[in-house]
């Protein structure tokens, strides 16, 4: 009840603060390469360098050095679990493209559309299924700083590495 | 009470967000052709550009674009919020320790939520894809799965890493 309590604030106080800083940059900043980040030769020197989502992780939560190992780890798992998963919807997503192009219609439709729902939610528990482990390893003061991190879950595995931002 | 006023608070933070992104494709840079490139901070194509690119759409077709792509963040918002809450939910449930039927019930209902937007991610794609000429549909199939990541990226107001970076900034 506690933690549900929490998780609502966080993500509520997060929604609140998307919309007084948000609006974003389109995730416009350059590739992020490994764990330390690169400020790569392609990106214009008035870019800043931009951390990786590890490091940024690693910061918000100021984790030490056992955290940081259990984390990657964590995160690494949750990548391979997410693998075939991301496959599955991309070929989802195909079927659906190639029944619009096909002219179907929404009878057609819809098992392929349910299909890709159940995958999308079956990507969302890895996600959170690791944050959950993510928040467990933490003491009582990191936990309270995890709101960014509860963030950063959605979506994190979508790519080939969780560590860098496609 | 005060966890349903935390709830009702998300809720309304939520909408709010979704109804900003809407404003097409969301956040500063997410609609299209306009302002690419102008600056250097911006220089990553988005989701849409690139879906805009793989179909060689024209400056007509694009804004056809982005509007069907506003309408339907407008007619998602709820869907999104569902979405959002059941993250929420699905989290605490396992903090919690509850059940294995209680967590898959908290699926099932992501599950019905993420069809929903599924679905209008595919009405979506049949706007655009009806307003295409015969050579740009012929190829036009496999582009869905770029919209459907522009939707995420609008949902997630133009760029969710890059709020992640101003608030560290912060």
């Amino acid at each position: 009840m506690l933690c549900r309590l929490f998780l609502t604030g966080i993500l509520a106080s997060g929604f609140a603060f998307a919309q007084r800083g948000g609006g974003g940059d389109m995730g416009g900043g350059g590739d992020m390469g490994g764990m330390g980040g690169r400020s790569g030769m392609d990106t214009p020197s008035v870019m800043p360098s931009r951390p990786s989502r590890f490091d940024r992780i690693s910061q918000v939560l100021k984790l030490n050095k056992d955290q940081k190992k259990d984390v990657k780890s964590i995160l690494d798992q949750a990548q391979k679990a997410a693998t075939p998963v991301r496959d599955q919807l991309a070929k989802s997503r195909l079927a659906i493209g190639d029944a619009v192009q096909a002219g179907k219609g929404e009878s057609d439709l819809k098992p392929l559309v349910e299909s890709a729902g159940a995958l999308e939610s079956q990507m969302a528990g890895i996600e959170l299924n690791a944050f959950v482990k993510i928040y467990k390893d933490l003491d009582k003061d990191q936990q309270g700083n995890t709101r960014a991190v509860f963030q950063m879950m959605k979506g994190m595995f979508n790519g080939k590495n969780w560590n860098v931002e496609e | 009470m005060f966890e349903k006023l935390l709830l009702m608070a998300l809720l309304a933070a939520t909408i709010a967000s979704a109804q900003r992104g809407g404003g097409g494709g969301g956040g500063r840079n997410g609609g299209m052709g306009e302002g690419m490139g102008s600056s250097m901070m911006e220089r990553r194509q988005s989701k849409l550009e690139l879906f805009a690119d793989k179909l060689k759409l024209s400056r007509e077709q694009r804004e056809e674009t982005n509007s069907a792509l506003a309408a339907a963040m407008e007619e998602s918002a709820q869907t999104r919020a569902d979405l959002d809450r059941a993250r929420v939910d699905y989290a605490s449930a396992l903090i919690d320790g509850k059940s294995a039927d209680e967590v898959k019930k908290i699926s099932d209902d992501y599950t019905s939520a993420a069809a929903r937007m599924t679905a209008i991610e595919a009405k979506t794609f049949s706007k655009v894809y009806a307003s295409l000429k015969p050579n740009q549909q012929s190829k036009a199939g496999q582009a869905f799965e770029v919209l459907a990541e522009a939707f995420e990226q609008a949902a997630a107001g133009g760029g969710r890493e890059g709020r992640e970076r101003g608030r560290q900034g912060r």
